[in-house]
């Protein structure tokens, strides 16, 4: 009898988990679309400051779905949707090496209109590659007496190697920082890198989190200052280059440098997309996503998301000026200093 | 919740000599090692919208003192994959810890052959789940006090059998924030033991949980001890992104005694 009880039991006990723990979301083209809409109603982040009706999209969209719809009719639906965020923080991933990432065109186009061979053999003496950092390198210009830093990601190890560059340059007029084609990465790598260039304690942003259901559900607010550190600093004027694919931790670092004094933004409105993104989002067919969850705002209230960072002398290359040996933004900068502050 | 916490500390503090008694007579001491298998089920609303569930190889190591009352400090580390949706490529890590020291005080006569025992312990239970390199990852830690009660039965000289039940009264639970990352664990990321301590004070109603445990002894040799071991254990978190988890464990223990 004893052993009766104890082998029900542990029967009993086994097979509860089928109970305690819900059932499966079904795999059906309703289901999938229902998750990936109510997950970002739940968690996105950008629907005020994007002016995003997220609910007529819904209206939208839902009508749309049926279960006679393809793989790839759902796979074009949902990145039809995500679309209307215009934010490249938000992708969509098949989970075989297909994704969308949403407002993506200018960013990619930009890619073509940058060469670094061009950079290499035309505009710097000799670039050298900080080995220890992603894509990191720096020189001087051919023939001035102007540093060139090159920086495509937020994602090294070593922030403080930017000083062993200053030192290097310690005899240069000014710099030339260029940050496009940054793809962003960690926002205190960002942070740590401004600091050598950095002429004082500035409020520059604050982040929220959201934090709840509702659309305007957020954490309380986190201040950003500048750091500063006067004996390990460049003074002198710095020209940060930009374009479309200056993204995330990218612009962070912008926000920390365009509020100095001495540093002039010249190139391409950046990509406006601030906000950390989301650990995966995963769906019953395998698919799964990432979105925006912060809003990053500027001291007086106003979001850069969906806007970036507006240049105080818009120039862009053409793939034309690239195939013509011809670098617009670098030459644009350089007359610029030679306008401004008669560097050569 | 005020009753449990009565009767907990009522338990160890009534008889300040219940320790030093023990210290006289001689009690039993054995150290311990064990393996077993987990069967996991867990839902994780912050993870993911889909159910993960796995098995693997847990360890075990323990040591235990008894003569009258029972002293045990277990420390238990698993990982395996769990499986969730519908192809392999969502396969996540899963990482557990548990430590525990229990503390149970004889109610029966000394001779009885069927011994109650009731108590209270100090747990800190670790679970994490890991997706491609923290590209998705969750966890959920808690430290506090449980309320303990126990019943063991000696079949003869050899051979024992005991079942264990713990119910945690006063826990303090760390989960990751409503979207899973913030500027908080943004901050410490280098430092997860700041995350995973970062803990409040959760409620009887927003957590529960539970753990039994059937547990078979014998003495295989005069130094040795062979033990088999059920557990089974249930997590149940009623946030806005809830959780629960349901574990069942079969080990095996070699325990000296000494």
């Amino acid at each position: 009898m004893k052993k009766t009880i104890l082998i029900c039991t542990l029967v009993l006990l086994v097979s509860c988990a089928k109970t305690f723990i819900p059932k499966e979301e079904p795999l059906t083209n309703s289901t999938t679309f229902e998750l990936f809409w109510t997950d970002f109603d739940q968690h996105y982040s950008l629907f005020d400051v994007r002016s995003i009706d997220w609910n007529a999209l819904y209206s939208s969209y839902q009508t749309k779905v049926h279960e006679g719809l393809s793989e790839a009719d759902l796979w074009n639906l949902l990145a039809s949707l995500i679309e209307n965020l215009d934010d490249s923080h938000t992708v969509l991933y098949d989970g075989n090496g297909h994704s969308y990432r949403s407002g993506y065109v200018l960013n990619e186009q930009s890619i073509a209109e940058i060469s670094e061979e061009l950079i290499r053999t035309s505009y710097v003496e000799r670039l050298k590659e900080v080995s220890s950092e992603d894509q990191l390198a720096y020189g001087k210009i051919k023939g001035k007496n102007i540093g060139y830093i090159y920086l495509g990601s937020m994602d090294g190890q070593n922030p403080a190697s930017i000083h062993t560059i200053i030192e290097e340059f310690s005899n240069v007029e000014a710099i030339l920082l260029d940050v496009r084609q940054n793809t962003g990465g960690d926002d205190r790598y960002a942070a740590a890198m401004a600091k050598a260039f950095s002429d004082g304690k500035h409020l520059i942003y604050t982040v929220a989190t959201r934090n709840g259901p509702n659309h305007d559900d957020f954490d309380a607010k986190k201040n950003y200052y500048t750091a500063y550190d006067p004996s390990q600093t460049f003074s002198k004027p710095v020209v940060i280059l930009t374009d479309r694919k200056t993204i995330s931790a990218g612009e962070i670092f912008l926000l920390h440098m365009k509020s100095f004094e001495h540093v002039t933004q010249i190139g391409d409105t950046t990509a406006g997309d601030f906000s950390t993104i989301s650990n995966m989002r995963f769906l019953p067919n395998g698919w799964h996503y990432r979105y925006s969850i912060q809003k990053v705002l500027l001291p007086n209230g106003e979001s850069l998301d969906g806007i970036g960072h507006i240049p105080d002398m818009y120039v862009k290359n053409t793939v034309e000026n690239i195939a013509a040996k011809e670098d617009k933004v670098l030459d644009t900068a350089l007359k610029y200093l030679l306008d401004t502050y008669g560097i050569d | 919740m005020k009753t449990a916490l009565t009767l907990f500390f009522l338990l160890f503090f009534r008889h300040p000599s219940v320790l030093a008694q023990a210290q006289e007579s001689f009690p039993t001491h054995y150290i311990g090692i064990g393996i077993g298998y987990s069967f996991d089920h867990i839902s994780d609303q912050n993870f993911s919208p889909l159910h993960q569930k796995g098995q693997g190889l847990f360890y075990t190591l323990f040591y235990e003192q008894r003569k009258e009352n029972i002293l045990k400090i277990t420390l238990t580390y698993g990982n395996n994959s769990l499986k969730s949706g519908a192809n392999d490529d969502f396969t996540s890590d899963h990482y557990f810890v548990d430590v525990g020291i229990s503390y149970l005080k004889n109610l029966a006569a000394s001779d009885a052959a069927t011994k109650f025992y009731l108590g209270g312990a100090y747990g800190l239970r670790i679970t994490y789940l890991d997706w491609k390199d923290q590209d998705a990852f969750s966890y959920i830690a808690t430290n506090g006090l449980s309320l303990s009660g126990a019943v063991e039965t000696k079949i003869n000289d050899k051979q024992r059998i005991g079942t264990r039940v713990a119910i945690p009264v006063v826990q303090f639970l760390s989960r990751p924030p409503y979207n899973g990352i913030d500027e908080f664990i943004i901050a410490h990321q280098d430092n997860p033991a700041t995350i995973l301590f970062n803990g409040k004070l959760a409620s009887f109603e927003s957590y529960k949980a539970i753990t039994w445990n059937i547990n078979y002894s014998r003495e295989i040799l005069a130094h040795f001890n062979w033990n088999v071991n059920y557990n089974f254990s249930l997590q149940k978190l009623d946030q806005e992104q809830e959780y629960k988890s349901i574990s069942n464990r079969i080990s095996t223990s070699v325990l000296y005694k000494f």
